[in-house]
């Protein structure tokens, strides 16, 4: 997609949130929603002028470097992984599987490497936030 | 004169110098990490101080407080990921010039422009603090009203070369900034019936959401990514920025010490405000206005002195008063209370010897971690070079647990995520990110004393005109936006003749 | 080659292992209680006087109970967030927490259709600080006392604006309360915390300013700023000039209390046991000297009487709220 057909998604789309969020506002009741219409008009009126902008057919902007679907998802993968463990299995589980998998497939380091690095880190996470500033950090639920 | 002997003494002791030492070296490093804000640090600190003497306290408090600002601003240049909204200007110059591999000559410019600023704001702490204070008691409701609108107008304009979309990101930060519970009615407003989002929508989350989360994808996604523009690209080795460069930025420096350490009086008004605003002056003041936003050394002092001249300025209202500028010397207080000294006139008479400690020994905290940071600079420069796909983890992870620090709420995290995604496609599509996150933070100042004005002046408009000091800001506004589209005008009309 | 990964990965397992076995805990008796450091939620942010007030009382309590006491902010919603985590804690005396009346039985019927917690699912434990509420002026204001305040609010409504720190928060609840005893109408300023609101009153925005004793002391005694009242039933220590309502005739009580909590169904041994500990650390020389030097003055109410006083006070809440809500529906 060009630019221009993007921005025009872009205007469309946040068009749409600005406009719902006017709405609501009209609905609020004493001087609550004041702000949000005036926020939403501007937002409206910027997507407007992008819209028009993007019609304009001016040189265009030179595009974005493709991107590399594959790993974005691998990494997307990677990142709620890490999440969805870190609430079900226990952050210092969570922690070294997420760095190990994301150095070994996206980094491409050797096992070797990797552990040591997803490890070390983790441990370098232990003593700052659950040692020394006392964070309750999601720890196992299934097991206590 | 007495009193400033004394404190010397004070300072000077072994274990006054130790705890100065030890309080730079906790808050640079606070300060670096994204998700620990300097006011985390600070916080963390006052459990320790109980059991310690005044002077040792504050000189703990006082060294975590500058040094964390500093700290912000080495992750900022290096990895584009600040911690805090302060460095968020350092990193729109600073990261390009790391890009560049000049990263070594950028950190140093930053710890000298940290420095200057920060002594600046602290030597105007000593000398004037009291006449001083009373700026801060002169704005009220109308004049930060018009003083959010001049900063959302100001950011706008620095954030990118194409304004309506750096409007449309200012226009959804200033929507976002309306969720949560209403201070005035009550009203619940778009939160959707989620606890998490009565408050508003959380600063930081969305801030290391849309810098650091972003700056993962970034590193991460594409083959054989990384900070440096080119593989193997020879980092050019000076750890010092030139003397010509330091001389050609010395107005700027001057200037930005200025900003930072007024705006610093103001409580309440935010260090976001300072460096943007400061980075803009520099940015029209300066014969290559172009070259901002690119890698243009003079920005990064300017965003850099402004924001450490705050940490001064903020203290100013602090200790004369009682008036915290911020949440950091909030906490400050509740030390200084702790501690048996109540802040107001008192403290720089019945406690001058501990008050004039604090201040010298901000003095040193600013000196130490310049030497620290100008030693530093040359290995830290290094990180530049680590391959992508294994910063991107490592950075990802300090965002994730650092968010969840803040409130120990997993809301968060998943919101800075979210925020991650969405700024990783801002960046691709060139919609700028900081006049959003700016937007959320002016966006409740700007509210919140509107409808303050409006309930002091019982729906008069005229209320913003009719004072003296509003009136001079609603002046500022115009010229800001007047002046981008003058120049263009200007600019178009050489080109044609 | 290959011997070391795989040793290095029984390493990490193991250590895995212990880390985790180390956070866990095994059923614990109540008897032997405690056997583990102990959470305590404060609903509000590192710094604010709730927070100063745990962090202080943690430091104590950590030496009664051999254990370490964690402070966990969890700021949101006025409270509530903190709050509902509270309620829905683990009820094994392992998580403890601050409440702050009367917001946190305020909410249950002002946030009716959305809150998160109920006052059934909370038991309070212990009362430690009052903080009166306090009306106060600049040191240059006309105003000289309560009746100079509603003589001229009844001359000129507009011109008198009085700022509170949220809807529904004591102080604004405070302030209602002194209209209605007074049978005026005054028109309110919403601040987020004391610090612009004071900002406000001494830079003249505002004319007067409604807030917690521990936080206009200060300026009080610096002389910049004049109470006109303290809404208890006499006068406080720290600012001992200034009259209560009572005295001038207006019948207003109004205070911000902040003590503890647990989860509704902890057993009463351990019970028991944080009530005994909140009753040595209150009494101790030491931590009431540090709460003196914060002006917080320490009012302990312990145990039932406690949970009556929280009870009570949501009854009367709840019957004004019925009569005349001050939210807008």
């Amino acid at each position: 997609m060009s630019i221009d057909a993007i921005d025009r998604c872009v205007a469309v789309l946040v068009g749409g949130f600005c406009a719902a969020a006017i709405v609501t506002g009209l609905g609020m009741r004493g001087d609550a929603g004041i702000f949000p219409v005036i926020a939403g008009t501007l937002g409206l009126l910027s997507c407007a002028g992008i819209a028009l902008g993007s019609l304009r057919g001016r040189a265009p902007d030179e595009p974005p470097a493709a991107l590399p679907w594959r790993r974005f998802l691998c990494w997307c993968l990677c990142v709620l992984g890490l999440l969805g463990l870190m609430v079900t299995v226990g952050t210092f589980v969570a922690l070294p599987l997420f760095l190990l998998a994301s150095l070994r497939w996206l980094g491409r380091l050797r096992w070797p490497a990797a552990l040591v690095i997803a490890v070390a880190f983790s441990a370098l996470i232990y003593v700052v936030f659950v040692y020394l500033l006392s964070v309750p950090l999601p720890t196992n639920r299934l097991m206590g | 004169m007495d009193v400033l002997l004394t404190a010397f003494g004070n300072v000077l002791t072994p274990m006054a110098l130790l705890t100065l030492f030890l309080g730079t070296l906790a808050g640079m490093t606070i300060g670096s990490l994204p998700g620990l804000s300097s006011t985390m640090g600070v916080a963390l600190c006052i459990p320790i101080t109980f059991n310690m003497p005044p002077d040792l306290a504050l000189i703990l408090l006082g060294a975590v407080y500058v040094s964390s600002v500093y700290g912000g601003s080495v992750t900022a240049i290096l990895l584009r990921t600040p911690g805090t909204d302060a460095s968020i200007a350092t990193a729109l110059d600073g990261y390009p010039l790391a890009k560049a591999g000049r990263g070594g000559e950028a950190l140093g410019m930053a710890t000298l422009a940290s420095l200057f600023g920060g002594l600046f704001s602290v030597v105007v702490l000593m000398a004037i603090a009291p006449p001083l204070s009373t700026v801060a008691l002169a704005f009220g409701p109308q004049e930060y009203t018009v003083l959010a609108i001049f900063g959302l107008v100001t950011i706008v304009g620095v954030a990118s070369d194409r304004p309506l979309k750096g409007v449309l990101s200012a226009g959804v930060g200033l929507v976002m900034a309306c969720v949560g519970l209403d201070a005035f009615t009550g009203v619940q407003r778009f939160t959707f019936g989620q606890g998490e989002l009565f408050e508003g929508v959380p600063l930081l989350p969305v801030l290391i959401g849309l810098f650091s989360v972003s700056q993962a994808f970034n590193l991460c996604v594409p083959e054989g990514g990384g900070v440096l523009a080119e593989k193997g690209q020879p980092l050019k080795g000076r750890g010092l920025p030139l003397w010509r460069d330091i001389r050609r930025c010395s107005r700027t420096l001057l200037r930005s010490s200025v900003i930072g350490s007024v705006v610093g009086i103001l409580p309440g008004a935010g260090t976001s405000i300072a460096s943007f605003i400061s980075y803009n002056e520099a940015r029209r003041h300066s014969p290559a206005p172009d070259g901002f936003g690119k890698g243009e050394l003079e920005g990064v002092a300017a965003s850099e002195s402004a924001n450490n001249a705050v940490t001064g300025g903020t203290l100013i209202p602090t200790l004369t008063l009682g008036i915290p500028g911020n949440a950091v010397t909030a906490v400050f207080v509740g030390g200084l209370t702790i501690h048996g000294m109540i802040p107001g006139p008192s403290l720089f008479t019945d406690h001058a010897e501990t008050t004039y400690t604090l201040i010298l020994s901000l003095l040193l905290a600013n000196v130490l971690f310049a030497a620290l940071g100008l030693w530093l600079c040359r290995y830290l420069v290094v990180v530049t070079r680590v391959p992508g796909a294994v910063l991107g983890p490592m950075i990802l992870v300090f965002s994730m647990i650092g968010t969840y620090a803040l409130r120990n709420e997993m809301f968060d995290v998943w919101l800075a995520v979210a925020f991650g995604v969405v700024g990783f496609f801002m960046e691709r599509w060139r919609y700028p990110a900081a006049p959003l996150v700016i937007a959320l933070i002016l966006g409740p100042i700007l509210e919140v004393n509107f409808r303050r004005s409006m309930q002091i002046s019982h729906w008069d408009l005229s209320t913003f005109f009719t004072r003296p000091l509003s009136m001079t800001l609603c002046l500022l506004v115009v010229l800001a936006l007047a002046y981008p589209l003058w120049n263009q005008w200007r600019r178009r009309r050489s080109a044609a003749h | 080659m290959k011997a070391q990964p795989i040793s290095m990965r029984k390493m990490m397992l193991g250590a895995m292992a212990t880390l985790l076995t180390s956070g866990l805990s095994t059923a614990t008796l109540a008897a032997d209680y405690p056997t583990k450091p102990i959470q305590m939620i404060v609903s509000f942010g590192a710094g604010g006087s709730t927070d100063t007030m745990a962090r202080i009382f943690a430091k104590y309590a950590e030496e009664e109970l051999g254990q370490r006491v964690v402070v966990v902010n969890r700021p949101g919603a006025g409270g509530e967030l903190g709050w509902v985590h509270l309620a829905n804690a683990e009820p094994d005396g392992y998580t403890i927490g601050l409440i702050n009346s009367p917001v946190v039985e305020v909410y249950p019927f002002t946030r009716e259709e959305t809150v998160g917690y109920s006052l059934d699912e909370i038991r309070p434990l212990a009362n430690v600080v009052t903080d009166p509420g306090v009306l106060a002026v600049a040191a240059d204001s006309p105003y000289q006392s309560l009746d100079d305040l509603v003589t001229a609010v009844q001359e000129d409504p507009e011109s008198v604006v009085i700022s509170h720190e949220g809807v529904g928060g004591d102080d604004h609840l405070a302030a209602l309360n002194f209209a209605e005893e007074a049978g005026i109408d005054l028109s309110f300023v919403s601040y987020n915390g004391n610090a612009e609101a004071t900002a406000s009153l001494l830079g003249g925005h505002i004319t007067a300013f409604e807030g917690n004793m521990s936080e206009a002391a200060a300026q009080i005694q610096e002389g910049k700023v004049r109470g006109l009242a303290v809404w208890s039933d006499e006068r406080v220590e720290a600012i001992s000039d200034v009259p209560t309502g009572q005295e001038q005739g207006y019948d207003v009580q109004a205070a911000a209390s902040r003590g503890f909590a647990v989860p509704a169904d902890v057993p009463q041994q351990v019970y028991d046991t944080l009530l005994d500990v909140t009753r040595e650390v209150v009494e101790n020389p030491a931590f009431r000297a540090e709460m003196a030097k914060l002006n917080m003055p320490v009012n302990p109410i312990y145990g039932q009487q406690y949970v009556d006083f929280i009870h009570d006070s949501h009854d009367r809440l709840k019957a004004l709220w019925e009569k005349d809500p001050w939210i807008e529906q």
